[in-house]
């Protein structure tokens, strides 16, 4: 079959053309602008407006995340987000401890502590607001003990001078503090272990750069301690085996450079088994399909290299029918309420499936891993596994790992998927 | 925002339901405004612990609420022995409040478990509550107890009593009136006995589970209790059988069995003895198996009990020595008359795998083994035979059905038993059992799944290719010890 490569003149095959046939073969487009505006317009909603959004404040932090990681996705970043407002908020979260919390007036979590990197990752902000060994001093001038005793105090780790205002050691510190003896992490104070933590942990060092803070190799023992019967894993150990946990497990595994130690054929073939009848994805057996498992078992499918064991062309017209073709943005699934956190995850595969390159719609690469652009972890030179893709044919994949996927090769299977799609159409009539 | 109809929420409110709606709102921003103030100062005087009670009652996932929450309570049963019961009463009444409201509350559940680990065994927890106590002891404003019954009026108190005006008002306040610890005058000194009965907490547990049968935060929270209280597992088993006996489809069940049976072979097998063949011990993969072809011939397309099943058949591949877990060189040599393990093939997952094979020893093989081997087989057999039942049954009932070729909807018949029968007979082939009608077999079912399961041709290509290993492979072979005490985390 013949791929464009980019830069191919106009035509039957451009993507203007895979574009036209994309639709016929899954009878709607994908509505980019649509989208755009919905994530303009959650991007300055103010989020004390409605009782909804006000009730999940706490985790504002990652609600901007995804909103960014949306925008970024359709490459409609600058278009969407104000660099400067969204430092400022990130700044208005940094914590005394090195943490970040999900909105001004909570403390530390985890959770918070990687979606503020990330952003910061994300608008290439690292070096001009952090600093490193212990240069900076929050307000009152004392230094704060890494793994001191969490603070009371609320509001900005004020910075001594300039626009710095968080230092990579003390935050890697904070993480480092929150790490148990069998390995395993807790979120914040409050205690709870889960193995999103341990994800959370390790990704978050890894883009301080400062993997070292943290027991990796313990971090991964635990990890791999909450392995069950079905190859796939839960929160804790004997915890049930949940699409989300999957996505922590593999990633916190990667990142750590032990992915190697998961059985991928089993793993492989329970997320292959998490597509339903409609084409979408769900998160555990016999639950039902959910556009955020787009992002959670596809992107374990592709660090594991065994992606073409769904029908990616079903999942793709899924996603793009959970659109919602008035306001934008895409919802759980098809005629429910489009919310920000499903447009980033549906976005995110069809971004993986190549769809978005494939038709081409101004887009960038995700890292399945880091859930940032690929363009990111590639530049900060992020420790990073993935096995190389099991051939349709059902020969053996490469040996060894790979740091990503290619957008082109992503492109040319979504044009595969299309053409498959097409002729079943084809034969339908 | 899950499950949430568009249309629903398009509709045009009236005038009416746009206000009430507004009033809700800032109602909701004054009362976790005054909340988080008190987090903030650490405040804990005046209705600070009721405001605190009634926000979490409201939004139980509010992380920033529970950790003011928590020193606090563990100040109190630190320092005031004679109000455990009622603490203990308040707690668990306001966790059953926010759970109603959120049943996935993570923080709820874990407060629910903290409190009840507090309860039943003071002095392990006593330390730890201490320890925390004393963290928090150096920037507590004041380390006062709340005061009693939140009668106290004040400048917060028409926000409390407006936040009540939603449809939840009851709830609401019943969990703050739940919550609110009384001062300590009236009440008995704390007994040394645990406060709580676990077997009250496991019965909670159930009913819950009744509601929601996958609700997996309510299955954690159970085998912490399951670990904590000492339950046997053959216990746990039995609960787990009933469950399935309801459910088959109920895929959190037999993931919790897995668990339980994992635990008892453990606990059965002779201490010292290595885990060789099947971890569970063939005697019991024996009656499993039986456990799941009732659940596969009442619902022959559902999914969960095939899962286990396949977990079932690498326990058979196990003792036959053709699957990739670790298992003991000795048994390996069972295996030599399979001609299958191209080295190509190995992902770097595999590298135990081939080590493994790479280790027979003939002299060292006892007698034991052999049989094990031929069991294995018979049973193996015997599975063959109850698939090609299954099948049979699947194709005369779905024989008028529209062929599913088309890739957008459903299944052929007989997916899941072409599956099993393609993963044994490759086992057999592999251990060298097969014979010429076995190795047809084994093809036929392969070109079976690709016509009946096309979306997951790529799947059935690979697995034809690259033999048991890649479904057939064992895990959880030891049942791992719940964390003892776990209790404070």
């Amino acid at each position: 079959m013949e791929i464009d490569g980019p830069g191919a003149p106009s035509g039957p095959s451009s993507p203007l053309g895979w574009a036209a046939k994309a639709e016929r073969a899954y009878g709607v487009e994908l509505w980019r602008e649509k989208h755009v505006q919905f994530i303009k317009a959650v991007a300055s909603e103010d989020s004390t407006q409605s009782l909804e959004l006000h009730a999940v404040q706490y985790l504002r932090m990652s609600a901007v995340y995804w909103a960014l990681g949306a925008a970024d996705l359709v490459d409609a970043t600058s278009e969407c987000f104000d660099r400067d407002a969204l430092v400022a908020f990130i700044r208005s979260c940094a914590q005394p401890d090195g943490g970040f919390s999900g909105s001004p007036g909570r403390r530390s979590h985890v959770l918070y502590t990687l979606s503020a990197l990330q952003i910061l990752a994300m608008v290439d902000a690292f070096a001009e607001v952090s600093t490193s060994q212990g240069e900076l001093r929050v307000a009152g001038g004392a230094p704060v003990a890494a793994s001191g005793s969490p603070s009371h105090l609320h509001g900005l780790a004020e910075a001594s001078e300039g626009t710095r205002f968080f230092d990579a050691s003390l935050t890697a510190a904070y993480i480092a503090s929150l790490q148990q003896p069998d390995g395993s992490f807790v979120g914040d104070l409050g205690g709870e272990v889960d193995t999103r933590f341990s994800y959370c942990a390790l990704t978050a060092c890894a883009l301080l750069g400062k993997l070292d803070a943290v027991d990796v190799s313990a971090a991964c023992d635990f990890v791999l301690s909450c392995q069950n019967f079905d190859g796939s894993f839960g929160a804790t150990p004997g915890g049930e085996s949940h699409g989300g946990q999957v996505f922590c497990c593999l990633g916190a595994l990667s990142v750590g450079g032990r992915l190697g130690d998961v059985d991928a054929d089993l793993v492989g073939w329970w997320l292959a088994e998490r597509q339903c009848d409609s084409g979408g994805l769900n998160g555990r057996p016999e639950k039902q399909a959910d556009v955020c498992y787009s992002w959670w078992d596809l992107s374990c499918m592709l660090m594991l290299g065994r992606e073409s064991w769904i029908s990616r062309s079903d999942l793709t017209r899924f996603i793009l029918q959970c659109q919602d073709a008035d306001a934008g943005g895409i919802a759980d699934r098809p005629d429910d309420q489009a919310d920000i956190y499903h447009t980033f995850f549906g976005l995110a595969g069809l971004a993986m499936l190549g769809h978005l390159a494939a038709t081409g719609v101004p887009c960038q690469a995700i890292s399945p891993v880091y859930a940032i652009p690929q363009r990111v972890v590639d530049s900060l030179g992020l420790p990073c596994q993935m096995l190389p893709p099991v051939p349709d044919s059902g020969e053996a994949p490469e040996h060894g790992f790979i740091r990503g996927r290619n957008l082109h090769d992503l492109a040319a299977a979504a044009r595969r998927d299309v053409c498959v799609a097409l002729g079943l159409a084809a034969a339908a009539e | 925002m899950h499950g949430r109809k568009r249309a629903s929420l398009r509709e045009q409110l009236s005038a009416e339901a746009r206000e009430e709606k507004a009033k809700k709102l800032a109602i909701y921003k004054k009362a976790i405004r005054v909340a988080l103030h008190h987090c903030a100062t650490n405040n804990r005087e005046g209705t600070a612990w009721e405001v605190n009670s009634k926000m979490i009652a409201m939004n139980p996932d509010d992380y920033e609420l529970w950790n003011h929450r928590r020193p606090w309570y563990l100040h109190i049963w630190n320092s005031s022995p004679q109000s455990r019961a009622r603490l203990l009463a308040g707690e668990l009444g306001l966790t059953q409040m926010a759970l109603k409201r959120q049943p996935k509350s993570y923080l709820a559940w874990l407060h629910r478990r903290r409190i009840i680990a507090l309860a039943f065994d003071t002095d392990a927890e006593a330390a730890a509550a201490a320890a925390v106590a004393s963290e928090d002891a150096g920037t507590a404003a004041a380390a006062a107890e709340p005061a009693a019954g939140g009668t106290a009026a004040s400048p917060d108190a028409d926000a409390d009593a407006d936040a009540d005006a939603d449809a939840d008002a009851e709830v609401d306040a019943e969990a703050a009136a739940s919550a609110a610890v009384p001062g300590a005058a009236a009440l008995p000194a704390a007994p040394a006995a645990p406060l709580c009965d676990l077997s009250a907490e496991l019965a909670l547990c159930a009913t819950f589970l009744e509601l929601d049968q996958r609700n997996f935060h309510c299955h954690n929270y159970r085998r912490w209790l399951l670990a904590r209280s000492g339950t046997p597992p053959a216990d746990d088993a039995a609960f787990c059988e009933a469950l399935i006996a309801r459910s088959p489809s109920n895929y959190s069940a037999w993931h919790q069995r897995s668990q339980a049976l994992s635990r008892l072979a453990a606990e059965t097998r002779e201490p010292g003895t290595p885990a060789a063949g099947a971890a569970l011990g063939l005697t019991m993969v024996a009656s499993e198996l039986e456990l799941v072809r009732g659940a596969i011939f009442t619902e022959p397309d559902d999914s969960s009990p095939w899962f286990y099943h396949r977990w079932l058949l690498a326990q058979l591949a196990a003792s036959l020595g053709v699957s990739g877990a670790p298992v003991p060189s000795m048994l390996v040599a069972t295996a030599a008359g399979r001609g299958h393990c191209p080295a190509d093939d190995c992902d770097p997952g595999l590298a135990g795998w081939q080590s493994v094979r790479a280790a027979p020893s003939p002299e060292a093989l006892p007698e034991a083994a052999g049989t094990e081997t031929d069991e294995a087989v018979r049973l193996l057999r015997a599975e063959l035979a109850a698939c090609r039942e299954l099948r049979a049954l699947e194709e005369e009932a779905g024989a008028g059905a529209a062929p599913a070729h088309l890739g957008t909807v459903g299944l052929g018949p007989g997916k899941w038993p072409s599956l099993a029968e393609a993963t044994v007979l490759q086992l057999l082939r592999e251990a060298g059992r097969a014979d010429d009608a076995d190795l047809k077999a084994e093809e036929a079912a392969f070109d079976r799944l690709l016509a009946v399961d096309p979306r997951h041709a790529a799947f059935y290509r690979y697995a034809r290719r690259k033999g048991s290993s890649a479904l057939a492979r064992g895990l959880m072979r030891e049942a791992r010890a719940m964390p003892a005490g776990g209790a404070a985390t």
